[in-house]
């Protein structure tokens, strides 16, 4: 299998352990009378990926599993299960934990109705080339959380910081506008990157309003700028930058480099470190006298 | 079926370009720098990707566009004035079809070409000449021959091209397929003996094991079964399998307005999203998530059977690759009927 | 460029910058004709929404004016719009706009002359720079 060309094996060997105790943990947590399900990851059919899990009883739970290629979210279901009456375990990596964190303090699901586990990550394989994924390489920060139980110290990760390509600020206006031209063209509207998203919880999004008619629909580059615009603001200061949005897209639209350059300027503007990280107001809905004031002069 | 004669490869992009002065040609072209191949207008110079690649995009696009303008209109003192959109201006040729994308297209037909006939998807057919290309089976997802479609000289092609070494065996099927074959002449030679036996012998590797029967007791049997709550549990509802399946062709009309004139758009509709069955009066009749999975495999397996005789699947495999949770129609077939106590979707 | 006649969308708050238009409007000062404002009770009511949905519906800009900060009449929705306007704006250039389609300015109820000043260099601007790269045909909503 391809991971096996990153993860070395005495790796291997620590994941599989944490595997285990992982579905002890779970089998234990079903156990209980007001269990729900426990949201982990299992195997694709063809073995070569993962995907999310609900496990309803100790024996399913033996179906979990915890790699290298753990890429889903099982936070992201919360919002959709928050008025079932009952314990839901959930298992988190680092960005998962960041993103729940969110959703707790967004009021999308109580954590008194949680069971959650934390898993230490150390990076996660694009299943496709075999390395690290690039959210992984880019990842330094801190998973705090009120962990129920966790597989080991939740540290923050100290990987190597290598951005993937392209970076978009060095280009120039004329090569940015080529560069989304040809992204844009390939979207289908067909909103993987909106559904999987753990922060696309409006009851009623904006992109399905009929009165007012938000979104138009034409299938040109317009309606393609509007929707990726709002998308991605509609996540700026939310964004955990798990690039899920990326990895769901059919098309292979690079929709992470819109969501990392929000990061960045959040961070170069307002010294915002990062979705989930804290519990303090979200970004746009605070404010500080002392913010950077860039539309006099033209100068950042 | 006549074989006409044995192209070569490397001849392909120049017939395709001499070709493409009488006709608009669509082909498989290369998209994205990540090997991702799509069904496009070939122009000129441009380098097609026949071969081992499945377009994430069926066949249906080039009749059933993503978005088509109907007409537009316009408003003055006292004259509305509506023009009416023209499907295509060009007689047209795809190339590099594959048997399950071109099997769908029958079952499309009998949705568009009954009475009443959509006059815009009858002229994009008629005016369109399918080449297929013979498929060996394009990936560990393919199971076309388990739902009775032939890859290699599939119902509805015209020309059929059957890869042999270093080229193709060129066989005509329909009177459209010989008007095509008279423009490939030029590049075309007899093919030699082994050649030929190749051709004959050319099988694909589509899995025949994949199950879409019903269930015991049949399809009503499961509808209000705890499996669909299972089946829908990890699926996020995004609408990608009905957006890359070949046979899907919900679509919505809609208006797009500006001042005092606009335009009427016909562009694809998804069962799995929410305002799908949203009525005008806040309504919703499918409002469960559970529903919209469940409406999605009844319609494929139950009710288009009922009203058209046939499955609507037809073994691209294409739900489950592009699925983000991998999740394909087999897979979903195969736990309705086992129902036990484990299913867990 | 010279002939190009933008058209451009200023949304102004009711306390102060809709207040200096009138001022403007008052005090006889000359104003380009290119601009449409619509008066809204606070700039941090503006969503980032109508600004994208502006410019890719056919508008060559969008200008938010505000009070000035700390003169908000809600003492602090300026400072919002301030920090939302900064992530849409090099959102928007990340995208491929060039960073003068969409400002936020400030302009006081007695500051007329402030008002025909800005919107006046805010048009010559957007003439200089032509038409969006995806404007649409300004009648028919369709590309031309």
């Amino acid at each position: 299998m391809f991971h096996a060309i990153r993860t070395p094996g005495r790796m291997r060997d620590q994941l599989k352990d944490m595997q285990t105790r992982l579905r002890e943990i779970a089998a234990a947590f079903l156990e209980r009378p007001d269990a729900l399900f426990f949201i982990g990851w299992e195997m694709t059919p063809d073995e070569k990926e993962t995907r999310p899990f609900f496990a309803r009883n100790p024996r399913q739970a033996q179906r979990l599993v915890w790699n290298d290629l753990c890429h889903p979210n099982p936070a992201s279901y919360l919002p959709r299960l928050r008025d079932r009456e009952g314990m839901i375990g959930v298992a988190v990596k680092g960005c998962d934990a960041r993103a729940l964190r969110e959703l707790i303090r967004a009021n999308q699901i109580e954590r008194k109705n949680l069971f959650v586990l934390g898993i230490p990550c150390t990076g996660l394989v694009d299943p496709n080339t075999g390395a690290i994924a690039s959210r992984c390489a880019e990842c330094q920060y801190p998973v705090d959380f009120d962990y129920d139980e966790t597989l080991g110290p939740m540290e923050t990760p100290a990987l190597t910081v290598e951005r993937s390509a392209p970076d978009l600020d060095a280009m120039s206006l004329q090569q940015r506008r080529a560069f989304w031209k040809q992204e844009l063209d390939k979207c289908i509207r067909c909103d993987a990157c909106r559904k999987i998203c753990y922060g696309c919880y409006c009851p009623e999004c904006i992109f399905e309003m009929s009165d007012p008619k938000w979104a138009t629909n034409r299938g040109d580059l317009a309606d393609k700028i509007f929707y990726h615009a709002v998308r991605a603001y509609h996540l700026a200061g939310r964004c955990v930058g798990c690039d899920e949005c990326a990895r769901a897209c059919p098309m292979g639209v690079r929709l992470d480099l819109l969501n990392r350059s929000l990061r960045d300027h959040a961070k170069e503007m307002f010294s915002f470190d990062g979705a989930g990280i804290t519990d303090e107001k979200p970004l746009l809905r605070t404010f500080s006298t002392e913010d950077p004031d860039p539309f006099f002069g033209g100068d950042e | 079926m006549t074989v006409i004669g044995y192209m070569k490869r490397s001849a392909l992009e120049g017939v395709l370009g001499d070709i493409s002065d009488k006709l608009e040609v669509i082909a498989p072209l290369p998209s994205g720098d990540k090997g991702a191949v799509e069904l496009r207008r070939f122009e000129k110079g441009a380098q097609v990707s026949i071969g081992p690649v499945k377009p994430m995009l069926p066949l249906k696009t080039i009749f059933l566009p993503p978005v088509e303008q109907i007409f537009r209109f316009s408003k003055s003192e006292n004259e509305t004035t509506v023009t009416a959109s023209t499907p295509i201006t060009r007689d047209r040729v795809v190339f590099g079809a594959l048997g399950c994308d071109i099997a769908a297209l029958a079952l499309i037909d009998e949705v568009f070409l009954r009475e009443p006939v959509d006059e815009a998807y009858r002229e994009r057919r008629t005016r369109t000449t399918i080449v297929a290309l013979a498929c060996e089976g394009q990936g560990p997802e393919c199971f076309c021959a388990s739902v009775g479609i032939d890859p290699v000289r599939p119902g509805g092609a015209d020309v059929v091209m059957i890869p042999v070494k270093d080229g193709f065996i060129v066989e005509t099927i329909t009177k459209k397929g010989e008007q095509l074959g008279t423009m490939l002449q030029g590049a075309l030679r007899d093919p030699t003996g082994p050649q030929k036996k190749t051709a004959r012998s050319f099988t694909s590797t589509s899995r025949s094991d994949v199950d879409l029967s019903a269930p015991a007791g049949g399809w009503s049997a499961v509808w209000e079964s705890e499996a669909w709550e299972d089946a829908s549990a990890r699926c996020i509802g995004c609408g990608i399998c009905t957006v890359v399946c070949p046979t899907c062709h919900c679509f919505d009309v809609h208006d797009e307005r500006h001042g005092n004139g606009g335009e009427r758009f016909r562009k694809w509709d998804s069962c799995m999203a929410v305002n799908f069955t949203m009525m005008a009066h806040g309504e919703n009749p499918r409002p469960q998530h559970r529903a919209r999975v469940r409406q999605r495999y009844m319609h494929k397996l139950v009710y288009f059977p009922e009203n058209h005789g046939a499955v609507a699947c037809v073994g691209c495999g294409r739900c489950a690759v592009a699925c983000p949770n991998r999740t394909g129609i087999g897979e979903v077939a195969d736990r309705m009927r086992e129902r036990e106590e484990d299913s867990n979707e | 460029m010279s002939d190009f006649e933008p058209k451009i969308l200023i949304f102004a708050c009711n306390w102060c910058s809709y207040a200096g238009a009138d001022m403007a409007g008052v005090s006889r000062y000359q104003m380009p004709p290119n601009c449409r404002i619509i008066r809204v009770m606070c700039s941090a009511r503006v969503r980032p929404e109508q600004v994208i949905s502006a410019l890719t519906q056919g508008l060559d800009a969008v200008l938010v004016l505000g009070c000035h900060p700390g003169d908000c009449h809600y003492t602090e929705g300026n400072y919002l719009t301030r920090r939302r306007g900064i992530m849409l704006k090099n959102l928007l250039e990340t995208m491929g706009f060039e960073k003068n389609r969409f400002q936020v300015n400030w302009v006081s109820a007695a500051e007329g002359a402030r008002f025909a000043q800005v919107v006046s260099e805010f048009v010559e601007e957007i003439k200089a720079l032509g038409p969006s790269h995806v404007s649409r045909d300004k009648d028919t909503g369709t590309h031309a």
